[in-house]
């Protein structure tokens, strides 16, 4: 059984939270340009790795709040959880951000607005 | 001849009995279960209302996670980072409800009965940590789950929250819906130490 620390409640068994699945998705903004293959890798795909994976959570049965976990798949351990919205601060946690495949897509690219140029301002 | 109910009309929480002696004679071991008609109201909000709560409800909002204030017979419960339950005595549930909805309305908020919705217990007694233990995964040993301190979590499946208002005796909130398996379950629990339910929820 896994204890997880929710960042309202403090540490509570497993059983009282539900798993969200992978975190740090972002959404393509509308109005982009995106050709179907790449929506879809957004839309559908999945990580699935051997070892630590952000994931996001929810304590169902208390604060019913969401948050992230950084949590290693083959021993699972509970490295870090953090709080929606922000980023994780632990060396292993920020490794499997930055390294993650999703950096680099253009779904991701397509989440943030696009960079004024100097003539628009 | 009145017709015995049948099994599906029958209510759980009838196959036990209200009373359940400790099977060495200490009565003062035994749990008093008592359902506690209660006024509650879920407030959700984002702004700063600890005044008009101090004016109007009698207390302000607990700013730590998971504990509750009190005044007099009133409870403010935190339930998350900006939701809380007020408590309050049930005939006055209404009209708090209508006092905080006029004087919070340059506020984004919420305001919703529930004094249908939930079931209140009041659990007394020395071994309360130890029946409530047996289906509840919190730690509830004196030192940690103190006086003022609430949680919600699971009581054997059921969602309930807990109020721990002194060392034996405790305060527990779980769905209407729910009421009769809890309290089913909670009389099972006791079955080794005693107990008496004083008042039901009919």
């Amino acid at each position: 059984m896994l204890q997880l620390n929710c960042p309202f409640c403090g540490l509570r068994d497993e059983a009282e939270f539900s798993c969200g699945g992978e975190a740090h998705i972002a959404r393509p903004l509308a109005g982009n340009q995106l050709n179907d293959k790449d929506f879809a890798d957004y839309l559908f795909l999945r990580d699935n790795p051997k070892g630590v994976f952000l994931e996001r959570w929810r304590h169902a049965a208390g604060c019913r709040r969401w948050f992230n976990v950084a949590r290693h798949t083959v021993s699972h351990e509970i490295i870090e959880t953090y709080a929606m919205g922000s980023l994780p601060k632990s060396k292993a946690a920020r490794q499997a951000y930055q390294e993650s495949w999703r950096r680099k897509t253009a779904a991701e690219a397509a989440s943030k607005p696009a960079k004024k140029g100097k003539e628009g301002r | 001849m009145a017709q015995a109910k049948s099994d599906a009309q029958q209510r759980q929480s009838a196959t036990l009995p209200r009373q359940m002696p400790n099977p060495e004679g200490r009565q003062e071991d035994c749990l008093q279960i008592n359902y506690h008609p209660q006024g509650l109201i879920n407030l959700r909000n984002s702004g700063d209302v600890s005044k008009i709560m101090s004016r109007h409800f009698g207390t302000a909002l607990p700013q730590e996670a998971n504990r509750f204030s009190v005044s007099g017979d009133r409870r403010a419960l935190w339930l998350g980072p900006d939701e809380s339950l007020l408590m309050c005595a049930d005939q006055d549930a209404a009209e708090l409800h209508r006092t905080l909805g006029t004087q919070l309305t340059d506020q984004h908020f919420q305001l919703t009965l529930l004094s249908d919705a939930l079931a209140v217990y009041e659990l007394n007694g020395p071994y309360v940590r130890e029946i409530l233990a047996k289906g509840c995964a919190l730690d509830l040993h004196v030192s940690v789950f103190r006086p003022g301190q609430c949680a919600q979590s699971s009581l054997d499946r059921a969602s309930v929250t807990l109020m721990c208002e002194a060392r034996n005796s405790f305060r527990l909130i779980c769905r209407t819906s729910f009421a009769d398996y809890v309290e089913t379950w909670l009389k099972d629990a006791a079955i080794e130490y005693g107990y008496s339910v004083r008042n039901r929820l009919k």
